[in-house]
């Protein structure tokens, strides 16, 4: 050991401690406990987790804006509107008391209400969409057996 | 043994064809008609009657769905786009083994937790008596103070000698300008479809439409816009002597808004049970945290599941994954006054469910934090 560290800087050799302990905490420790920090290769796995979470929202306001029903107003214009998820986000990994499902992941984004308008039917699909009202959706995952639970 | 793998095959089609038919509208997906407000518009109804068709006809299918679920399910996308607005409401459900016509919520200040709960008890027995919410509704409304919009769900088939239209230019005589008719046609039988247009003619100011034409969230919006809001006057130049103007009335209490969403994952039970395993009570612990953090709010804890297997099973699931995850918030030291639960079972979908990665989606306990 003595070795070792002196083969490397002595800052390589604390950051190797760290992540052994932080390997020490996953592997051994059994569960975590809440407040504790979260290792890496869960924060990475929740990361990859919720992109993809957020790519099937994606899917759905990809459907969502193709599929909506144009009507006319009083001045002969068109309007369509439908439901927006995200696209930003803001993660979050907590850890628990529970041996069970040490983790969970918490995903925070927006859903708008979108409008499109325009003078014909190619000038309304044409158009970006613009946010007529919002809310804030909070979804809340499990780590449990190893893997996020939906 | 062959016969029986065909048997099968054929079930399966079946059932995936009868999934497919169903209704795939989203949650809220008419919007927010209040956020309207903001935009140069005023509301131009101060009062709601809803009139949902209770009779057996009602439970026959229309396009691979029960008619009266349908009806449920738009009352249900109505009721959401509605909860900002400053309404008092009303819900009619008519049917004679249901003592004609009853109405089994309001008129009180719309609250869309209770409106919705009072939706989805609703059934569907009995003969149409078209006529009977129509008379029975210049009693109901009898307290109610402003403009008032009446809307009728129904497929139509009146079975009772009274004349609905009738009772439409009765009602339409009490409240006079006050009220207007609208008539949402469930189904496509032309006779439903012609007494429902006369009926909506008789008040006035309203006007008939279909459940098909409000088939996607943009369609019901222009209704319900159409129905509860008109552009605002432009201002009036000032007058050059002001009269003494009487003190402005106490501007009425705000009704309660979405604020936020949370949706808790995997809460997925067992079969035909409803027990929180230990491996949910991290998920359901953050959501408490959440809920204590805002003490004041009220709170409505919804159960959803996609939309394979029988609906009514699906109904029953909802509402037994929403009272349980209440039952542990209670326990977690949540306020029991904050909440409300309800069970909407495959009626306010995330998404369509075409796909299973939509049908994941759409299986959720989530609760609304009201403003």
């Amino acid at each position: 050991m003595k070795r070792f560290c002196f083969a490397i800087s002595g800052r390589q050799c604390g950051l190797i401690f760290f992540v052994m302990l932080l390997a020490m905490v996953a592997g051994f420790c059994g569960p975590a406990l809440a407040g504790e920090a979260v290792p890496g290769s869960i924060l990475t796995s929740f990361e990859k987790f919720s992109n993809g979470w957020m790519s099937r929202l994606a899917q759905v306001n990809r459907e969502n804006s193709r599929d909506l029903k144009p009507e006319s107003t009083a001045n002969g214009r068109l309007i369509g509107r439908y439901i927006n998820y995200g696209p930003d986000c803001a993660r979050e990994v907590r850890t628990t008391d529970s041996k069970a499902t040490p983790y969970v992941g918490i995903i925070r984004y927006a859903q708008k209400v979108m409008e499109k308008e325009g003078e014909t039917p190619q000038k309304l699909k044409d158009h970006p969409g613009a946010p007529t009202s919002e809310i804030q959706v909070t979804e809340i995952f499990r780590y449990t057996g190893g893997r996020w639970v939906y | 043994m062959r016969k029986w793998k065909i048997l099968l095959c054929l079930m399966c089609v079946g059932l995936l064809t009868a999934c497919a038919a169903k209704q795939a509208n989203l949650p809220n997906d008419a919007g927010d008609l209040s956020a309207k407000l903001k935009q140069g518009y005023v509301q131009k109804a101060d009062n709601a009657l809803f009139m949902l068709d209770g009779s057996s006809t009602m439970d026959n299918r229309y396009q691979g769905n029960q008619k009266f679920s349908i009806a449920q399910n738009l009352l249900q996308r109505m009721n959401a786009a509605i909860s900002g607005l400053k309404l008092k409401t009303g819900l009619t459900v008519f049917g004679p083994k249901r003592g004609g016509s009853v109405l089994v919520y309001g008129m009180q200040p719309h609250d869309s937790a209770k409106f919705a709960a009072a939706v989805k008890t609703a059934k569907a027995d009995g003969l149409t008596p078209l006529a009977l919410p129509l008379t029975n509704s210049i009693e109901e409304l009898k307290n109610s103070q402003g403009r008032i919009a009446v809307i009728m769900l129904s497929d139509g088939m009146n079975t009772e000698k009274a004349s609905p239209v009738e009772a439409a230019a009765e009602l339409k005589k009490a409240y006079g300008d006050r009220i207007c008719i609208y008539t949402v046609l469930i189904g496509d039988d032309p006779e439903g479809k012609a007494a429902l247009a006369a009926i909506a003619k008789a008040g006035g100011c309203g006007f008939a439409t279909t459940a098909d034409a409000l088939a996607s969230g943009s369609e019901l919006a222009g209704f319900l816009e159409k129905v509860f809001l008109e552009k605002a006057p432009a201002p009036m130049p000032a007058p050059v002597a002001m009269a003494p103007q009487p003190a402005p009335a106490p501007a009425p209490a705000p009704m309660p808004m979405v604020k936020e969403r949370v949706v808790m994952r995997g809460i997925n039970f067992d079969f035909d049970k409803a027990v929180i395993k230990p491996e949910f009570a991290p998920v359901l612990d953050v959501a408490a945290d959440i809920l204590k953090e805002r003490p004041d709010l009220k709170v409505v804890v919804e159960g959803h599941t996609c939309n394979m297997g029988p609906e009514a099973y699906n109904q029953k699931l909802s509402e037994r994954r929403a009272k349980s995850v209440y039952n542990y918030l209670i326990k977690k030291g949540v306020n029991a006054d904050m909440l409300s639960t309800v069970g909407y079972g495959e009626m306010q979908p995330m998404a369509d469910n075409k796909t299973r990665s939509n049908r994941e989606l759409n299986r959720r306990v989530e609760f609304k934090i009201m403003e």
